[in-house]
């Protein structure tokens, strides 16, 4: 089900006021379990399956960890949760990407090998939902966390449908405790709830979606396309995947807080931004932590000396790049991220302070920032190395367009309400809108949006979220 | 009392800021184009001059209207050797799927430039939205007459040979005394009603993103929009209607027929071959007649299909690989055309 859709709305319409009036903790979390997998089998029941095995092995282990001193047990139960989680991950998502790989190279070499190739549905969400049990059984080994032995709240927190498909990647000590006690939202949650879901939907669909639409196209005919439409296509995906995956972390957000819920934020402003290091802090936030915290310190961090440092950091970058998809593309996009975050570490020489309010000065940097960004975006969106060097031939071999000017015009109303109001959201919170005094300018200006965006979304076929493919 | 009215007050002035802040984005950044109508007393309905217009269908269109009021460059005059190809039909040849410079029409103007050196050639477009056969020969002779085209080329479906119904304020084709007669004349009512509405939506494009909301429901219904999936849980199977293949075009269609100029070449754009007793009648009067739903046909069997569009997953007009397969195809046929017909097509103007 997708946020951005009539029936998500009719949906919540129907879930928040039961959840309301049902009077117990245990009554109000069966309830959002099933309505998490009636959310989730939306789109396939048969993915939900996969959701109950990840969360039964997880539940269990979780606890069986706990129960034992054993070291070694300890160890083989820990490895037999990621073999499973990892398992099913990697055979969905990165069967064919592995195994056609094998058969060029193979090939390639002179050998004869047949396509493997096998006609795999990736489940929505699964790399999401994946990491977030991960992370649960993680901490239960090294004992930060104690397990639950409700699975009714353990089942709640690995598919709880504000968050389950598209993240944040949240911690079981942060969302755990909270599904313990009996869910009520407080009226500054339901405001700050109503208010992100509206500016959330407005981002994603009048922003990322309308964007998304010129992206497709011309990533999807790249050959029709002269170069300076295609490096709009470019920049244009740098502020879609922006618009659509904050929007949606907004929205997830909000829903949350309607039912009681704070899941953490996800995006600071990524693209005010003044080196790559503060972009990593401030982009997908819940990804990056996990990754540092789960995968950057297992490898050794920076304790290991400068050498493996950067290693450390090029092969967290590498894996986080694959974490997207099984391309090489993305691991072309994780590398250069790591490469971009090594030589930052390099000549700033481990400075990293970082001032949350990006200011008028800064605008340089924040701009460097962004070129660099929105390069890596190219390799993201092409998905494949014919297409990424069909855009990079269409760069160099230059070809003038006859609608450069419209294509200028388009980007420059992007660029300007997307950093406006990252710059309004930078300096007065996620909630802007709640520091007008009166109650109705507030309702106003949400009143307005909300109806300019189901007005496009009436007139529109909704355009998934980019992340949900991950 | 005064409380209240200031919380009205503030109210619709945070109403309004939001929407201009909306209408600027909405409008610079073109993610609705405003409405494409306009009324002309001497052609009715048409497109706005000198417009340059981003839309989105099926596809991604970019084009610009010109002085004259169709999609294309300044119509020459000045040169002699200059050869104006006109294109009538409905929105298949209107393209505006597609950026200018990809439409099949551009593709045989470039062609024909190539083979005749010496001529320039200029392939307009004069295809609309909604045109039947009916509205195809007025707007030749009420408009793109004025053009002096060498050639005009009709492209016409099964669809376009049902004459029983006419879309307001098109310029149309009657039969008065044994005569075929145009117009333009119209219910003096619904002009003035399309003016109002062309008015208002051309005063914020707001208005013109709930216009297209409301077309919306005529593609889908409202339920279908509102409940997605769940509504076709429920909703009754879709009948697929069969066309009548001995369908009988009104007589009107042969009149326009035995009324046609002799340069008018009869395109049959379909994927099916058009109704016999038409074909028979275009054959009879000896009228260049080219059918491509043998070609639409052979392209299917190549795996090609010249009506989806794999970005927005729909089917709809011609997608882009077909308007470069059409202008290939018709490029030849028009090079052997005008081959064989030189004395008559390549005279010089003056």
């Amino acid at each position: 089900m997708l946020f951005n859709s009539f029936i998500f709305l009719f949906f919540l319409a129907i879930v928040l006021p039961i959840f309301y009036l049902l009077p117990k903790k245990s009554y109000k979390n069966i309830f959002l379990l099933a309505a998490s997998y009636f959310f989730y089998g939306y789109w396939d029941w048969r993915f939900c399956l996969l959701l109950l095995l990840s969360t039964i092995v997880d539940y269990y282990i979780g606890l069986w960890i706990h129960n034992t001193e054993d070291v070694k047990r300890r160890k083989l139960l820990l490895y037999t949760s990621l073999s499973v989680n990892l398992g099913i991950l990697g055979f969905f998502k990165y069967f064919n990407f592995f195994i056609d790989s094998f058969q060029t190279m193979i090939n390639g070499l002179g050998g004869n090998v047949d396509s493997l190739h096998l006609n795999i549905i990736l489940p929505v969400g699964i790399s999401f939902y994946t990491f977030q049990t991960l992370s649960y059984t993680f901490d239960v080994y090294r004992k930060k966390l104690e397990p639950t032995n409700n699975i009714i709240d353990f089942a709640l927190f690995v598919s709880f449908f504000p968050q389950l498909v598209a993240g944040p990647i949240e911690r079981a000590k942060d969302l755990l405790p909270q599904l313990y006690n009996k869910l009520s939202p407080t009226k500054d949650q339901l405001k700050e709830g109503a208010t992100l879901i509206v500016l959330g939907l407005f981002r994603k669909v009048m922003i990322g979606d309308t964007a998304g639409r010129i992206v497709d196209h011309i990533f999807g005919n790249l050959h029709l396309y002269k170069s300076i439409e295609i490096i709009a296509a470019v920049l244009l995906f740098g502020i879609q995947i922006y618009a659509d995956f904050s929007g949606y972390s907004k929205i997830a957000r909000g829903t949350a807080k309607l039912l009681g819920i704070e899941l953490m934020v996800n995006f600071e402003q990524p693209y005010l931004s003044r080196n790559i290091t503060e972009f990593w802090r401030r982009w997908h936030i819940s990804l990056s932590s996990w990754l540092k915290d789960y995968l950057y310190i297992t490898l050794g961090g920076n304790r290991k000396g400068q050498a493996r440092t950067y290693i450390n950091l090029m092969i967290t970058m590498l894996l986080g790049g694959l974490w997207h998809g099984a391309s090489w593309n993305f691991v072309i996009w994780g590398g250069l991220h790591g490469f971009y975050l090594a030589a930052h570490k390099f000549f700033s020489k481990g400075k990293t302070e970082y001032d949350p309010i990006t200011r008028l000065k800064d605008i340089p940097k924040v701009m460097l920032t962004f070129v660099l960004v929105a390069f890596t975006w190219l390799f993201f969106r092409a998905t494949s190395w014919e297409s990424t060097q069909q855009i990079f031939s269409a760069i160099f071999d230059w070809q003038a367009s006859e609608y450069a000017h419209i294509f200028t015009q388009i980007l420059l109303s992007y660029f300007v309400l997307t950093f406006a109001l990252d710059i309004v959201e930078n300096r007065f919170g996620h909630t802007f809108v709640l520091r007008f005094k009166s109650i109705s300018i507030r309702l106003g200006i949400l009143i307005s949006l909300f109806v300019v965006t189901l007005i496009y979304i009436f007139q529109s076929k909704p355009l998934p979220f980019i992340y949900f493919q991950f | 009392m005064i409380k209240t009215l200031k919380h009205i007050t503030l109210f619709f002035i945070s109403v309004a800021s939001t929407l201009l802040v909306c209408e600027l984005f909405v409008d610079n950044a073109k993610i609705v184009e405003a409405s494409l109508g306009k009324y002309y007393e001497d052609i009715g309905k048409g497109l706005p001059n000198n417009q340059e217009t981003v839309l989105f269908t099926e596809g991604f269109g970019i084009f610009k209207t010109n002085n004259s009021r169709f999609a294309g460059r300044e119509v020459d005059t000045n040169t002699s050797k200059h050869i104006n190809i006109a294109l009538i039909g409905d929105s298949f040849v209107e393209s505006f799927q597609v950026f200018q410079r990809n439409y099949f029409g551009n593709i045989i103007e470039q062609n024909l430039s190539e083979r005749f050196k010496e001529y320039t050639f200029e392939v307009q477009n004069f295809g609309r939205a909604n045109f039947n056969l009916n509205h195809n020969y007025a707007y030749q002779r009420v408009f793109v007459d004025n053009f002096d085209p060498e050639l005009i080329i009709y492209f016409v479906s099964n669809g376009d040979l049902h004459l029983e119904e006419l879309t307001p304020l098109y310029p149309y084709t009657k039969e008065v005394d044994g005569k075929l007669v145009t117009s333009v004349e119209f219910n003096k009512d619904e002009v003035e009603r399309y003016r109002l509405v062309q008015n208002i939506l051309s005063k914020s494009i707001l208005l013109n993103m709930l216009k297209n909301a409301k077309h919306a429901t005529k593609k889908h219904p409202i339920p279908s929009i509102l409940f997605g999936k769940v509504y076709d849980w429920f909703a009754p199977p879709i009948r697929i209607e069969i066309p009548d293949t001995n369908y009988i075009p009104l007589p009107l269609a042969n009149k326009i027929l035995n009324n046609l100029d002799s340069n008018v070449i009869i395109v049959n754009r379909d994927y099916t071959p058009l109704y016999k007793p038409f074909v028979d009648e275009v054959n009879r009067l000896g009228i260049t007649y080219w059918d491509t739903s043998v070609f639409v046909d052979s392209l299917y069997k190549q795996g090609k299909d010249p009506y989806y569009w794999k970005v927005t997953k729909t089917n709809g007009h011609w997608n882009q690989e077909m308007h470069k397969d059409i202008g290939e195809l018709l490029s030849k046929k028009l090079i052997q055309k005008i081959e064989q017909d030189s004395v008559s097509i390549l005279k010089p103007r003056f």
